[in-house]
């Protein structure tokens, strides 16, 4: 299944540098190849400072590359857009405004297209307007604009109910626990409707119960919707749960050190580990990044 | 080009040629004893085997009260009770002293009484004057606060975001920060030829100086995780500035205004030193010279009541609009 589909994103030999004054630079990436194809859901794994969320930040725009390219849909990414929804660790929800609120943010500054309508004067209603294409059909004129205040509340509505906070679209931030929090980010995240969807460690601050909820939610929703998810963790257990395929990330400077298919087949649960197939892949993964933290701590 | 690099090397290598020197000469001047301090220091802490140090004893006498007392459920009606058993207090000591001050240095010192103070507010309330230095004051603490806020929030902003212009105010505003407001008053009054531009300009600067180093502050706390999230959802600068950057330093610049009004209060009396015959700080100045200490010290308390009056205002506008936090 992995080895079909469209490829969404590229990263072609991507190098990251960080110059320090009066020092060596820090290398977090050296030299990244990878291919993230449709519907996919891929974890990174690796050990701590081995430049995942560097490459995450490349992915999303939020940092360029100091030497090599990272594309999607074939066009270089020159910086943030809402085709790249990033959940971040620390939830970054806004504290001033209410979970509705933040959730209808994520909606805010995208267009969508809409057919351009014209009022018929003889009929008095509303008709589309037509125009030719390149090819000379004849196809309804569009044009772009931005979702409307009742759109972007029923889209928020929408999602805040997929994540189960029905009820709470009032309460600030500071109400809510840190599993609630996260879970209105993932609502904010999934609103903006985008391709792609980079989430930073997003379970990482939770305690274990929680995260448990929180990753078979997730499952759920990316089953239902199968958006293209790049999910960073440094937890081996979760990353063979959630992802279709695993990218394994050595340390400093990083690269990629392994790549491999977790052929478990969905919708899956956290029963899903007490099968034999999972248990192989997990300790394949945690043998190879444990052997890498052993070989770093030798140093 | 060339020149440029080759300046730029020496450089670098007249700086560790420095740093160098620096390190022989530390070495050279530090005292013989010192060195030998520190290495007998290092070897006692080497000597010690952690493994061997007994474990703690379980004394209940000295590990402290099971649990603090907590506070946080008392009513507001005992807290203000309490506040209110304060102020009765310092009132009785201020009273005592009043009365035995005559005694004191063999009765060249003097210090009006409670019962004397308040008698005189009563008659500067009957005869009017209080509320027109009142009034004075407070048309100058207002004028030069608000200037202050008008002026502030754009130089903190604008600060914080582009360095060009940090390092263009920095100076001035550090630099002015440690000067007195008194030391300055000749120079502003001549400036302005006493009218009420020097009262103004006076509480303008101490309150924009207290208001633009905390709002910067603010400003700079920004979380960058929401700039962040902010970036990843298509938003552009200016939607930033609006939506991110203005709530998040929204606490900062109420709590710098608070400070600000406490700015105000205090230079009052330095901006009405001179060239005026009218305003608390007028009245303060010159009652203290004339040695009335009543009238002095009814002064001084209406001062504080009425910064107390502003900074309760500023607290529950606070209150309200950043019920978020």
């Amino acid at each position: 299944m992995s080895n079909e589909g469209k490829v969404v994103i590229k990263i072609d030999n991507v190098k990251k540098i960080y110059p320090v004054e009066n020092g060596d630079d820090v290398v977090a990436l050296n030299g990244v190849n990878l291919e993230i194809k449709e519907n996919e859901f891929i974890c990174v794994v690796g050990p701590s400072g081995c430049g995942k969320t560097t490459l995450l930040n490349i992915i999303g725009g939020l940092e360029q590359p100091t030497s090599g390219s990272a594309t999607i849909h074939g066009r270089p990414i020159l910086g943030p857009g809402p085709d790249r929804g990033i959940i971040f660790q620390q939830y970054a929800l806004f504290p001033w405004s209410t979970v509705k609120k933040n959730v209808m943010y994520g909606t805010k500054f995208i267009r969508h297209e809409v057919p351009v309508m014209k009022k018929n004067k003889e009929t008095g209603e509303m008709e589309q307007v037509y125009t030719t294409d390149e090819n000379g059909n004849t196809v309804p004129l569009m044009k772009k604009v931005k979702y409307t205040k009742l759109e972007r509340e029923a889209i928020a509505r929408k999602y805040i109910n997929m994540v189960q906070l029905g009820g709470f679209e009032n309460k600030y931030p500071k109400e809510l626990s840190g599993g609630m929090k996260q879970r209105v980010a993932i609502a904010r995240g999934y609103a903006l409707n985008s391709d792609v969807l980079l989430l930073d460690e997003p379970f990482g601050a939770l305690d274990a119960q929680t995260r448990s909820q929180l990753q078979e939610d997730l499952l759920r929703t990316w089953e239902k919707e199968r958006k293209t998810c790049f999910f960073i963790t440094h937890d081996v257990d979760e990353c063979v749960l959630l992802a279709s395929r695993v990218i394994i990330m050595s340390a400093r400077p990083g690269q990629v050190k392994e790549i491999v298919d977790i052929d478990l087949p969905y919708p899956r649960t956290q029963a899903t580990k007490l099968e034999p197939k999972f248990q192989e892949y997990r300790n394949h993964i945690w043998d190879v990044v444990y052997k890498m933290y052993v070989d770093s701590a030798k140093h | 080009m060339k020149d440029k690099n080759s300046l730029k090397e020496k450089f670098s290598a007249f700086s560790s040629k420095v740093k160098e020197g620096w390190n022989v000469f530390k070495k050279k001047c530090t005292p013989k004893f010192v060195t030998e301090a520190k290495e007998k220091r290092e070897n006692e802490i080497l000597a010690i085997d952690v493994s061997r140090i007994s474990k703690p004893v379980n004394d209940v006498a000295t590990s402290g009260p099971k649990k603090m007392k907590d506070f946080s459920l008392w009513p507001g009606w005992k807290t203000a009770l309490v506040g209110l058993v304060g102020v009765i207090f310092v009132i009785g000591v201020w009273w005592i002293y009043a009365y035995v001050a005559v005694d004191v240095q063999g009765g060249t010192s003097w210090l009006s009484s409670p019962p004397e103070v308040f008698d005189k507010f009563v008659e500067m309330i009957q005869n009017g004057r209080l509320r027109n230095h009142l009034w004075y004051s407070v048309q100058r603490v207002l004028v030069g606060f608000l200037i202050a806020c008008v002026t502030s929030i754009p130089v903190a902003f604008l600060m914080a975001w582009y360095k060009p212009v940090r390092a263009f105010f920095d100076p001035f505003v550090q630099f002015m920060r440690c000067i007195p407001p008194l030391a300055y008053v000749p120079i502003v009054v001549a400036a302005f030829a006493g009218g009420e531009g020097a009262k103004y300009f006076i509480i303008w600067l101490a309150v924009f100086l207290t208001m633009t180093v905390t709002i910067y502050q603010g400003v700079r706390n920004v979380d960058l995780t929401l700039v962040k999230a902010a970036y990843t959802f298509g938003a552009k600068d200016r939607h930033l500035f609006i939506g991110v950057i203005v709530p998040s330093a929204f606490p900062f610049i109420l709590t710098a205004m608070r400070l600000g009004v406490g700015a105000a209060m205090t230079t009052l009396v330095a901006a009405e030193m001179s060239g005026t015959q009218f305003g608390l700080g007028f009245f303060i100045n010159n009652q203290g010279n004339n040695l009335r200490l009543d009238y002095c010290i009814m002064g001084i308390i209406v001062l504080g009541l009425f910064g107390i009056l502003l900074d309760k205002i500023l607290l529950v506008i606070e209150k309200q609009l950043t019920r978020w936090k």
